[in-house]
């Protein structure tokens, strides 16, 4: 019966009741779906309270409460960063997500984005510290919330990339050393969970440095990252380096290449397109394991969001709290992917053409 | 110049005998041997400069504080208690005996994570492929969201709801007879201790020992022409009615001890803390997210001639998947679902975000008590190498023989 | 090639001993109240999330008793309160921290015990803030006394002393508790409020604070009785004993001012006008107390002008003054009963 109410629908409708056990499951699981909706949508948007000066405008067996989001956005998003100049942070996290979504494409490749980095870094280093320019010096111990997830995102990943270069072709030589130390590198790292990572740069690499060379917390924690990720890193590079043809590496031998250039301008370029899916794997993975700084007292968006909790005038909006900060990561993650198969399926279309 | 051709071709000869395809080397690096051998050098001895200034930094720090550096206080006395173990432990124990509770907890909390999250993996990755377009969009959606946001942050979500969601002791949930949900964790009633258990024990070991024997002859007699109907059957056969029936022959005793709510918590039964509860929520959710794709590209790996073929034999849907796809999905399975087994193993490391007692927050207690930083961090390390090697080892072990099967 | 190839290894190996042993020698020696007079900045290991104790609030400033310590100590030293580098450290970062150099004063409500002193090799200064180890209940569960607490949960933070002392005193009385460990105080006491546990345990002063900001302070007990002593005192690491002398006596020199009756508001015309030579000494008019301790000789005008004597530390932050009230208890001058008691200034 239902096959013939599928030739009878449009296609699109068809596809739901194709066989009777299909309809049946499609049914069931908009059942569930329908009795399962309501609730939600009543908590999360009509018996919701959208404006309330404190916790007493926000009954407590009513609807979500984004009131508290409304009133603790500001130190959700920017952590501690002084109030005045938040606008600072913003504006410089902008300039760092616009600089990675345009270096994410490998049509923007050239010496000109080389250039945009080196200048977009500037105005980002003077914008977040401040002290030029009549703009208020800021530490980086202020530096919090959705800044400086981005900030350890992008930089972990930044020079994770460059030192996974040479790590990566050190796994790739015929030089013993080399290719031991890398190895040995690359398996350490990848045996060992990032919080022990992060726990070593905090707390014992102010012991290993000589007085005066410490890097500040956020540098510290930045370092752990990296070399977390650039383990990570030098694995996928060196697919992509096991990717790439021969002969490319014949033809620009028979040009006369010298080591450093066929590695510079032939196979690297070719090895990062290749690549590009995972590396976009691996930004997402980076980007939701800055989180961990948590653990060892930082304020990045989570933490910030946990500090949030903390105000006795709002006392209990966990809930409300930890969702909003779920959907600010999953939007986050959600779009880089999104980019990813978007740049994926541009450069595929390219090259088969 | 013996030593040098030999480092050379010592190089060359073990890249050669990798086993994965390599079918480009850089060529030209042959003539730059020498070159190579003078970086190779100053490249150890660097290493090595840097790792004596590193180690005399440390020890002019640690030289500072008078601490006794070495792993001697694992012997001293613990003075915190853990709340959960697997073996007796108290405080005044030793810290190498906090450290055994904690490495137990962690392979407890990932054995049933990676348990749990093949499961859902397995069942969503099916939703995903099925043809009920709702069921198919609902897996997806959930798969999206799950693996888009943090662990740390459905960690700390989930035990935050558990643990103040759930009623108090004194006003427990009670969904059925003898289970109490609470916001100290939910217990659960546990068989009393009976005579019978050890024959039971004895009869279930027995099955577990004849299952492969019925297999492996089984298999022999199709081998040979003469075809069992339903070889798994047979199996399963051997494996459970041994067990069931000792049980059944001892009268069924099913005696439970049910908790009870004695003084000020539940005395008696099963107890699984609310910290252990929001490590398997968080991880299973997560991981199942990975562990779907996972076996969704397996699945979608296996060539459509193949499904279309046993199609054409009259093979129903249900039986094409458990016959056909699944078993030659499970060699594209197999590496990266032991891969994501093994990040779940270190993502239990977050634990110590909730307070539930493993090996990292242990560690963390005893580097608070005792200052020995540089110890209880190359512990957690080495404890989580270990881990990887013999999980790597265990994966290579079974492609070798996924790919023998192939032959 | 090979000769230039070791010539080359040897000349990075020797660069690298020189560094290795220049620093080697760089660490360790020398008294850190030179290094901090000759760097101009203190730098001070506290807590950011504790309200009167060490607090950072969102506009970027930090408050409360241990903070102000390190103002204090910042004032004696340098003659300037603002300049310290707070760093917000966790439990498990806080001894690393002083161990690395990276902080010169831990003041973060650090418990002084022997095996602290002995075995990490710090010196604590102090006490300069005593309390004990207490329990909060709910009334509702009928408790009055620690010894009916057998077989309860009980709320600890982890790695801290509290948690040794817990489980020292049940095993002495022959009794049993299930711990439930909290990361921070937050997360503690958030777990009791929602019944995670029957009791938590911590200094009774702190307690107090969380009590008062409840939902309905009047279901909690604050039980009587104190099942240990807590000296709560800032840390340095040994081998500073010219650092250590300032600051202990910085702290003696706080209860004395109160005990003379200086505070922030006359502490400049005392100066000025008072012809008491215990007055006049201390606040340097008279005699070489700081300069002998190499620190300016008008140090402690300039810590009790920049925070106020200890009264006035302890009831800014903790006391009547504050959101939170806490009696002095046994912070009080030994003359008003209390134990806060100085070595004489002759």
């Amino acid at each position: 019966m239902t096959t013939r109410l599928a030739h009878r629908l449009p296609p699109r409708l068809a596809v739901l009741v194709e066989t009777p056990a299909v309809a049946l499951v499609n049914l069931g699981v908009l059942a569930l779906l329908v009795a399962a909706l309501p609730p939600l949508l009543d908590w999360a948007v009509f018996s919701a309270v959208w404006r309330a000066d404190d916790m007493r405008g926000c009954p407590p067996a009513g609807g979500a409460c984004w009131a508290f989001i409304g009133d603790k956005a500001r130190l959700i998003f920017f952590g501690l960063y002084p109030y005045g100049e938040q606008w600072r942070a913003a504006l410089a996290t902008a300039l760092l997500v616009a600089l990675v979504v345009v270096s994410l494409n490998p049509r923007c490749w050239s010496r000109r984005l080389a250039l945009a980095w080196g200048l977009g870094l500037a105005v980002y280093s003077l914008l977040m510290w401040g002290g030029l320019l009549g703009l208020a010096p800021v530490e980086s111990a202020y530096w919090g919330g959705l800044p400086l997830t981005v900030l350890l995102t992008v930089f972990g990943v930044f020079f994770g990339l460059i030192l996974a270069v040479p790590v990566a072709l050190a796994r790739f030589s015929d030089l013993p050393v080399f290719k031991a130390a890398a190895t040995l590198y690359v398996e350490l790292v990848r045996g060992v969970p990032l919080i022990s990572v992060l726990f070593m740069a905090s707390v014992l690499l102010p012991i290993f440095l000589p007085d005066g060379f410490t890097p500040s917390g956020l540098g510290r924690v930045l370092a752990g990252i990296v070399l977390f990720f650039t383990a990570y890193m030098a694995e996928v590079l060196r697919g992509g380096l096991q990717a790439i043809p021969r002969g490319q590496y014949e033809a620009s031998r028979s040009l006369g290449l010298s080591y450093p250039v066929m590695m510079a301008r032939v196979v690297l370029p070719q090895a990062f397109q290749t690549i590009l899916p995972a590396l976009i794997n691996l930004i997402i993975a980076a980007l939701k394991g800055t989180s961990l700084v948590v653990i060892v007292a930082m304020l990045d968006l989570l933490g910030a969001a946990q500090a949030a909790l903390a105000d006795p005038d709002w006392i209990g909006f966990y809930v409300e709290d930890y969702v909003f900060v779920a959907a600010v990561y999953a939007i986050m993650c959600g779009s880089i992917s999104w980019y990813g198969r978007r740049v994926e399926r541009n450069l595929g279309s390219a090259q088969s053409r | 110049m013996a030593v040098i051709d030999a480092g050379g071709e010592g190089g060359a000869g073990h890249g050669a005998r990798g086993d994965a395809p390599r079918p480009a080397r850089p060529p030209g690096r042959r003539r730059r041997r020498r070159p190579g051998l003078v970086a190779q050098v100053l490249f150890l001895l660097v290493v090595a400069a840097l790792a004596w200034a590193v180690v005399q930094t440390a020890a002019g720090n640690l030289d500072r504080l008078s601490v006794h550096s070495g792993y001697g206080f694992l012997w001293e006395k613990a003075p915190f208690e853990l709340g959960e173990s697997l073996i007796p432990y108290k405080a005044g124990d030793s810290y190498l005996r906090a450290f055994e509770v904690g490495v137990l907890n962690t392979l407890k909390v990932a054995f049933l994570g990676i348990l749990l999250s093949t499961l859902l993996g397995l069942v969503v990755a099916l939703g995903q492929l099925s043809p009920s377009v709702v069921l198919a969009r609902v897996c997806r959606s959930y798969v999206e969201v799950a693996r888009n946001v943090p662990l740390l942050l459905q960690l700390i979500f989930w035990h935050t709801v558990l643990t103040r969601a759930l009623p108090p002791v004194r006003r427990a949930l009670s969904p059925v007879e003898g289970v109490y949900l609470t916001n100290r964790g939910v217990f659960l009633p546990v068989p009393l201790d009976d005579p019978a258990y050890g024959a039971v024990a004895a009869a279930a070991l027995a099955g577990a020992l004849l299952a492969p024997a019925v297999w492996l002859a089984c298999r022999r007699r199709a081998r040979l022409g003469r075809r069992v109907a339903h070889p798994l059957r047979w199996t399963l056969a051997a494996l459970l009615l041994p067990p069931l029936a000792a049980f059944l022959a001892a009268g069924a005793p099913l005696a439970v001890e049910a908790p009870q709510l004695r003084g000020f918590n539940f005395v008696g039964g099963l107890t699984v803390t609310p910290e252990l509860l929001a490590m398997l929520l968080g991880l299973t959710i997560y991981t199942a997210a990975f562990n779907a794709e996972i076996i969704r590209a397996g699945i979608l790996g296996v060539p459509r001639g193949q499904t279309e073929a046993a199609i054409a034999l009259g093979l129903t849907r249900p039986r094409v998947m458990r016959l056909v796809v699944l078993p030659q999905a499970l060699r594209i399975i197999l590496p990266p679902i032991t891969n994501s087994c093994l990040n779940l193993t270190k993502e239990s490391s977050l634990a110590v975000a909730i307070g539930y007692p493993e090996l990292v927050r242990v560690a963390n207690v005893t580097l608070t008590q005792t200052g020995q930083a540089i110890e209880c961090i190359s512990i957690i390390m080495l404890v989580y190498l270990i881990l990887s090697l013999i999980t790597s080892a265990l994966l290579n072990w079974m492609n070798a023989r996924a790919r023998l099967v192939a032959r | 090639m090979i000769r230039k190839a070791v010539a080359a290894g040897f000349a990075a190996a020797a660069l690298a001993c020189t560094i290795g042993s220049a620093q080697a020698e760089g660490t360790g020696k020398g008294d850190l109240l030179d290094a901090i007079k000759a760097r101009g900045e203190l730098h001070c290991g506290t807590l950011n999330y504790l309200p009167g104790v060490g607090f950072l609030d969102d506009k970027g400033q930090w408050s409360g008793f241990d903070v102000d310590f390190c103002k204090a100590a910042a004032a004696a030293i340098l003659g300037d309160a603002s300049k310290v580098r707070f760093t917000a450290l966790t439990g498990a970062q806080m001894f690393p921290a002083l161990q690395s150099g990276e902080i010169d004063i831990l003041s973060r409500s650090v418990t002084d015990t022997i095996s602290r002193e002995t075995k990490l090799g710090l010196d604590f200064i102090g006490p300069n803030h005593l309390t004990g180890q207490g329990f909060m209940v709910h009334k509702s569960a009928g408790v009055t006394d620690v010894k009916g607490l057998d077989g309860a949960t009980i709320c600890v933070l982890a790695g801290t002393v509290t948690e040794g002392y817990l489980a020292d005193w049940f095993r002495a009385h022959g009794m049993s508790f299930t711990p439930a460990a909290a990361e921070n105080s937050d997360q503690m006491f958030s777990m009791y409020f929602d019944d995670r546990c029957d009791a938590v345990t911590m200094e009774p002063p702190y307690l107090a604070i969380r009590r008062s900001r409840s939902a309905d302070p009047a279901a909690h007990v604050i039980l009587k009785t104190l099942i240990a002593k807590s000296f709560e005192a800032p840390v340095i690491l040994e081998g500073s004993p010219k650092l250590r002398e300032v600051l202990q006596w910085m702290h003696w020199g706080m209860v004395t001012a109160e005990e003379l009756g200086i505070t922030s508001a006359n502490a400049a015309q005392m100066k000025a006008g008072s012809k008491d030579p215990v007055v006049r000494r201390f606040l340097g008019v008279e005699g070489t107390i700081g300069q002998d301790m190499g620190v300016p000789n008008d140090w402690m005008l300039q810590v009790v002008e920049a925070v106020g004597n200890y009264g006035e530390m302890y009831d800014r932050n903790l006391g009547k003054d504050s959101k939170l009230g806490v009696p002095r208890g046994m912070n009080a001058l030994w003359r008003d009963g209390g134990a806060m008691i100085a070595p004489g200034w002759q």
